[in-house]
């Protein structure tokens, strides 16, 4: 509930001006509250109350007026029928008619109200009437037996009949009473109701009030307003009267409490009510409610008015009160913002005696407090400022050498200049002296201030500091020399030269030197003098050794700087001059490095390297003077992106005609370098090698074949030699067998010849013995014969396998040379056909060429090969006609073709013969030597082993067999040409 | 008129057959056969003189000491006019070769076709001293 704003601290500007007023708006606004609430809950029970009061006080009286009403009818109603009972007495009955007539007209008389009396007897017929308004009638014996009256009187002992209305204004109502009584009679009297109506009328309550009253179904009987009541209005509807119905119903004659309802015509009403016993009527007292309750709305005016004044008369006293307790609460504030804006000489002024009297009190106490606080602070504040200003003033200093020692890195005068200044400066020094170490002892000064000429110049030169001097000291280890009065110290005592010169010419009084060392390494020293004896502050000490720091960085920094560049200028001098051109591109692919020799090699003119060059420019600057040739600049550079990361070797023909390889090295970040290397030489010796080395394998290749051809011309000799071992073995064997069988053959044809010379010799003899005994020597005879012959039959045989054997072994004995196949073919067909037709006359066969065209000479052994040929052929005529004898299809013709084919490196001849052809278990052994399918004594067996070995070895080529059973065997020889290109086409 | 015919053959049953095959003719005087079992002994045979007068020498070329082409050349030197057939089992090229270079009128291989080789006889030129 303060009205300070925030709680900042007395510097800090507030953002906007503190509220006013607000408090004294809420305690006004509480005052008010208050008092309104009471007020009004006054006025408003007040109000409310009396207008219940009144309610009931109006109810009361309606209800009375009801009542009243009620029983006024009520007794009216009884009366009449009092009156009219006793005509029902069963005496007055039995009284002769003048009596009951004149009884009639005296109760008319009495009883004004009634307008007309009957008496009906116990069957219901009218004895006697008498009205005022009609004829009086007699013993007519009318019957109302069945009328209503008649009947209900019957049943209930007394009878009301609803209203009806007369002359149209005029309410009646049928009364009959009867007596108890079998047979008693009914008296009927209709009662005019005009009283009630004049009882109704003259109810009167207030303006607007009136009573009406309604019979037990609800319908109005009378009403002010006669028409309603004329019009038959059924008000049954009305939630009063049918509450009151209802309850009347249930129970009697109770009174109903009044309550508010809306009337016919829909205003609201207080309603009362009572209920009019005998006939169970209802009288409605009905008052409007505006009317009702208008006593009341004066008392609510009233009310309001008196609560109005009191809230304003509440409101005024309450913002006074207000004010006057948020007084000393906005000296507060006042106070509390004065105190905050920095007026802290203010005081607060409140006396009300109470706890905001104590609380400005506080305030006050605050104020003077902060004021205190304020002036130590501001006194702090100044020698911290000074402080720092100093120090600043220190930092500043050793920007400011930094910033030297950064502009010039490798020039060091300047920095010990602006640094020595410096510390003179800010060390209150006189003068001092920047010197080097020279190693042993000897310094020289690189920066000299304030000290005269001639004591400069000899600290130029290399001076020898001695133990006793600041430097000597700072050599041998010490961390600084600081001596408070140089006169009065020992190195001046010993009579040090310099000591000597510095304090006696120079007047050097208090001293400071502090080394300038790197790793313990002495690189020389900073000393400063006074004038007078005083001795420097630690912090001063300290900034002079901040100083020596620097300046060993500096110098460090020079010596890397001189290293750098005497590395760079060596790098240079070996780039330059490496043999190859060299190119580097950095990440952003510009030129950024580049030697000679790349610009030699690749002729680029000096004006291109004038300018920045991206990688693209390169490229397309080295296609437009064609060193792609066609190739696209566009697609070199897309191909170098695509490949960018990976190390590649291109070799490119430049224009001029030499060789360049073309390296590409990625360099870790994006960056890659070139190297182009001129390899013309390299390349041209590599063709040479290739050359010297493609001959000396095509020589190789040529001693290899011919190798080859010896060992295979060895194999043969070997081979050949073998056959004529055997074939010498074999001819030996041939031969010395051969004579034996001579003499067999010749000795058995002789023989036989010798027996038949016999026969004849002896025939003439033999006619002479007896039949037994010619019989028995021509028996003899004859089988000596057989004998013989058969003895000369094997020794043919015998005689024709060493025949064979020796051809066999003859093989190789032909010389080689340049055959026409084709005709060795045709000779050699023409030969077997007519050996085999010579031999055997039956013999046909059909023979079919299929002789390839131009089939070039080939050279092999025309002997052998013959007698291959002949082999086969005689082989295939045997087997096509062995088939026809054996008794082939009737159509079966023997056949035999051959075919020859060129393909190049070998020839084919193939042997078919439409022969029964040859079993597998038999192919096998076919070339075997001495296998045979002839039977004995027609082959040797040798044909095919010869012919295999002339083929295969003689001619080194290949010789097969296909066959079908039943159909066909076909011999497929291939001999190859010979190696040597140089005899192939030659002519035969 | 008869003439001789000296056969030499190492192998003894050579002049067996001869003497078989000849028989006919040998019968009938046409030919007198005179057999030699080595060549030696055929030029002593011939140095001595052989009636009747000799129309042909038929000679084997396998002989154990002088073989057949010795004596070829012996009798072609010593009696030039001389029809020499060697008659030999070993029928190949060189000794035909040779047999020709040497003179000889004809060769034969064994078996001999005696009725060819009978043939040929009678186209040769009559016996000379």
């Amino acid at each position: 509930m303060s009205g300070l704003e925030d709680t900042a601290p007395p510097s800090v500007p507030r953002a906007a001006a503190p509220p006013r007023g607000r408090l004294v708006r809420k305690y006004a606004l509480l005052l008010i509250t208050l008092v309104g609430i009471a007020l009004l809950i006054n006025s408003v029970s007040d109000f409310w109350f009396s207008y219940q009061e009144n309610k009931e006080a109006l109810v009361r009286v309606q209800q009375e007026k009801a009542a009243a009403a009620a029983q006024r009818i009520g007794e009216f109603v009884e009366e009449i029928e009092r009156q009219i009972g006793w005509t029902t007495h069963a005496q007055w009955v039995a009284a002769p008619l003048d009596q009951r007539r004149s009884d009639y007209f005296r109760l008319l008389r009495q009883v004004p109200a009634i307008t007309e009396l009957s008496q009906l007897d116990g069957a219901g017929k009218e004895q006697l009437k008498v009205s005022r308004l009609a004829m009086d009638s007699v013993g007519s014996e009318e019957d109302f037996s069945f009328a209503p009256a008649f009947t209900q009187a019957k049943a209930h002992g007394v009878c009301f009949s609803p209203v009806y209305f007369r002359k149209e204004s005029e309410p009646y109502m049928t009364l009959a009473i009867t007596r108890a009584g079998k047979n008693a009679g009914v008296t009927v009297a209709e009662i005019n109701l005009k009283l009630i109506w004049d009882v109704i009328n003259a109810l009167k309550i207030g303006q607007g009030g009136y009573a009406y009253v309604v019979d037990e179904h609800g319908r109005l009987i009378a009403h002010p307003d006669i028409s309603l009541v004329l019009r038959d209005t059924d008000l049954s509807k009305l939630p009063q009267v049918a509450a009151a119905l209802a309850a009347s119903q249930g129970v009697q004659a109770a009174p109903g409490a009044a309550t508010v309802a809306k009337n016919m015509a829909g205003w609201s009403v207080l309603t009362a009510h009572a209920a009019i016993s005998p006939l169970g009527w209802l009288v409605f007292v009905e008052v409007p409610l505006a009317e009702a309750f208008a006593p009341l709305y004066g008392a609510a005016w009233r009310t309001g008015s008196v609560l109005i004044l009191g809230l304003v008369g509440a409101g005024l006293v309450a913002l006074v009160l207000a004010r006057r307790m948020t007084g000393p609460i906005r000296s507060l504030q006042a106070g509390a913002a004065r105190i905050g804006a920095g007026e802290l000489d203010r005081r607060i002024e409140i006396h009300t005696g109470d706890e905001l009297e104590g609380l400005a009190e506080q305030f006050n106490h605050m104020a003077a407090d902060l004021q205190k606080s304020y002036a130590e602070l501001e006194q702090k504040v100044e020698e911290r400022t000074a402080e720092l200003s100093e120090a600043l003033d220190q930092q500043t200093a050793t920007a400011e050498v930094l910033q030297v020692i950064n502009s010039s890195p490798g020039d060091l005068s300047p920095v010990f200049d602006a640094m020595l200044d410096k510390a003179l400066h800010l060390c209150e020094a006189a003068f001092g002296i920047l010197s080097v170490y020279d190693g042993e002892d000897m310094h020289h000064a690189v920066a000299i201030r304030g000290i005269p000429a001639a004591v400069a110049d000899l600290m130029r030169g290399s001076l020898h500091l001695g133990p006793e001097t600041g430097m000597g000291r700072l050599v041998r280890g010490e961390r600084i020399v600081h001596i408070t009065d140089a006169a009065d110290d020992e190195g001046y005592r010993r009579g040090n030269p310099t000591r000597r010169v510095l304090v006696d010419f120079a007047g050097t009084r208090t001293y400071l030197a502090v080394p300038l060392r790197k790793d313990n390494v002495m690189l020389g020293g900073f000393t400063i003098y006074r004038r007078e004896v005083r001795p420097f502050s630690d912090k001063q000490i300290a900034l002079l050794e901040n100083f020596a720091a620097q300046a060993v960085i500096a110098i460090e920094n020079a010596r890397l700087l001189d290293e750098i560049r005497q590395r760079q200028a060596e790098l240079r001098v070996t780039f330059d001059n490496m043999g190859d051109g060299v190119a580097m591109f950095d990440e952003a692919l510009r030129l950024a490095a580049w030697n000679r020799n790349f610009q030699e090699i690749l002729d680029l003119p000096d004006w291109f390297f004038a300018e920045p060059r991206t990688y693209a420019e390169y490229i397309r600057y080295l296609a437009e003077h064609g060193e792609f040739g066609g190739a696209d600049p566009e697609e070199e550079i897309r191909r170098y992106t695509d490949n960018a990361a990976r190390h590649t070797t291109v070799e490119r023909v430049r224009p001029d005609g030499r060789v360049l390889e073309v390296r590409h090295n990625p360099v870790p970040g994006g960056a890659f370098v070139l190297i182009y290397s001129d390899i013309t030489e390299r390349k041209r010796s590599e063709a040479e090698i290739r050359a010297a080395r493609d001959a000396a394998e095509e020589a190789s290749r040529t001693i290899e074949a011919a190798y080859q051809e010896l060992k295979a011309a060895q194999a043969r000799l070997i081979q050949a030699e073998k056959m004529a071992s055997l074939g010498q073995l074999t001819a030996g064997i041939a031969h010395e067998i051969k004579n034996p069988l001579n003499f067999v053959n010749n000795f058995a044809a002789l023989s036989v010849e010798l027996l038949d010379e016999l026969k004849e010799t002896a025939a003439p003899a033999l006619a002479t013995l007896d039949e037994d005994k010619r019989a028995g020597i021509d028996e003899l005879v004859g089988m000596l014969t057989g004998n013989l012959e058969k003895i000369a039959e094997h020794g043919r045989r015998a005689d024709g396998i060493v025949k064979s054997m020796l051809e066999h072994s003859r093989g190789g004995s032909g010389e080689r040379r340049d055959v026409d196949l084709n005709g060795l073919v045709e000779e050699a067909l023409n030969l077997a056909y007519h050996g085999a037709r010579a031999q055997d006359q039956s013999f046909n066969i059909t023979l079919e060429r299929d002789l390839g065209a131009a089939l070039a000479p080939i050279e092999l052994v025309p002997q052998d090969v013959t007698r291959v040929l002949l082999n086969l052929f005689g082989n295939g005529f045997y087997a096509a006609t062995k088939r026809q004898r054996d008794g082939a299809e009737p159509d079966f013709r023997p056949t035999l073709k051959v075919t020859t084919h060129d393909f190049g490196e070998a020839v084919e001849i193939r042997v078919r013969d439409n022969g029964s052809g040859i079993a597998a278990e038999i192919k096998e052994k076919l070339f075997q030597p001495f296998f045979t399918t002839k039977p004995t004594g027609e082959g040797t067996g040798l044909g095919l082993s010869i012919s295999y070995d002339i083929v295969t070895q003689q001619h080194s080529g290949t010789i097969e067999v296909d066959s079908r059973v039943g159909e066909f065997t076909e011999f497929t020889i291939r001999l190859p040409r010979t190696r040597q290109a140089t005899t192939t086409g030659a002519a035969a | 008129m008869s003439a001789s015919i000296v056969v030499v053959d190492d192998e003894p049953d050579v002049a067996e057959l001869f003497r078989q095959r000849f028989r006919r003719e040998a019968r009938q005087g046409t030919y007198v056969m005179h057999f030699a079992a080595s060549g030696e002994e055929a030029l002593q045979l011939l140095s001595g003189g052989i009636e009747p007068g000799v129309i042909v020498i038929l000679s084997d070329i396998n002989m154990p000491g002088m073989d057949g082409l010795q004596l070829l050349g012996e009798i072609k030197e010593r009696f030039p006019g001389l029809p020499v057939m060697m008659v030999t089992a070993y029928g190949d090229d060189e000794r035909r070769r040779r047999a020709g270079e040497l003179g000889a009128a004809e060769f034969l291989t064994k078996p001999v076709d005696f009725d060819r080789l009978k043939a040929q006889l009678r186209q040769l030129p009559a016996a000379t001293g």
